[in-house]
């Protein structure tokens, strides 16, 4: 074999300039729309951003459900009012703990018993809910 | 800044010779002729770099690459027709003709497939791309002095393989 018979020189495909052409046409509309894309927020930071709002009032919602409720005795409410004892106005509570006036069709407190005499323990029920009348 | 005329100029001139560097690569005139579009693309992205006196040193430089990844991520075993590997399709010579030059180019094929990497880029460009030893220096990496020792390496090698009896 000689030499020049080891190499010979192949045509390419015709055609080829053309679909380059086309290829560099197509690469520069891309950079093109890829830069206008830029300059807009892209989707992954859309879904981001919504994703957080979601999370946001989830974790709201959450919190305000697991605060602990606003108690609804106080001793001002089961204890008659000192100001109003001393000025004759009401007659002194025969316990330490006692429930208004108002407020007895809904609250009660029953005390009870224990062996420390140190000790007054005294059991509240309330209700929440109004009773429905059996009629 | 290389423009888009200055790279469909840089492709008519180049198409042929880089063609026939990649399809020495893969084998495979289809690919070698995607991959030859593929260098001129990545020379287009490229293109705010690139100094235009170095650009054909360069233009090979990925066409080389290309070919050589893909080949590494390929196995390509496939063996070229006559027609391929000639581009002569259309001279229909006589069969027993098509036989030895088919044989031969088989032949060559395992030749170009044994030469280290090495020595197949620097053979392949010294044969095929017109550019000067500075040049192939520069497009692969080397010293210059390396492109003529192992230019004279893969002939040496090639020509133990396929017996040849001259070189031009």
């Amino acid at each position: 074999m000689e030499w020049d018979h080891v190499f010979p020189e192949m045509t390419p495909p015709p055609g080829g300039l053309d679909a380059l052409r086309a290829r560099l046409k197509l690469e520069t509309a891309d950079g093109r729309a890829g830069h206008r894309d830029s300059l807009r927020p892209s989707w992954t930071l859309r879904i981001a951003a919504v994703a957080a709002s979601i999370v946001l009032a989830v974790v709201t919602l959450w919190v305000v459900q697991t605060q602990p409720p606003r108690p609804i005795l106080d001793l001002e409410l089961l204890s008659s009012n000192p100001a109003s004892v001393r000025l004759g106005l009401v007659p002194a509570p025969t316990e330490p703990v006692s429930v208004p006036e108002a407020d007895r069709g809904r609250i009660a407190v029953e005390r009870v018993e224990v062996h420390d005499p140190d000790v007054l323990f005294y059991r509240v029920a309330v209700l929440t809910e109004p009773l429905e009348s059996k009629d | 800044v290389l423009t888009r005329l200055a790279i469909e100029e840089l492709y008519e001139r180049l198409e042929k010779p880089l063609y026939n560097v990649i399809y020495r690569w893969i084998w495979d005139a289809e690919e070698a002729h995607e991959l030859v579009q593929e260098s001129f693309l990545r020379l287009w992205r490229m293109r705010e770099r690139v100094e235009t006196n170095t650009v054909e040193p360069l233009v090979y430089r990925i066409g080389i690459n290309l070919a050589a990844n893909r080949r590494r991520t390929v196995g390509r075993w496939k063996m070229a027709g006559l027609e391929a590997v000639l581009g002569r399709a259309h001279r229909a010579p006589d069969a027993h003709q098509e036989i030895e030059r088919d044989e031969a180019q088989r032949a060559v094929r395992r030749a170009v497939d044994r030469l280290p990497e090495r020595l197949r880029r620097v053979i392949l460009l010294s044969e095929f791309s017109g550019l000067c030893y500075r040049e192939i220096a520069e497009a692969l990496g080397i010293p210059e002095g390396t492109v003529g020792s192992r230019r004279h390496a893969a002939i040496r090698q090639l020509r133990r393989s396929l017996g040849v009896i001259e070189e031009s």
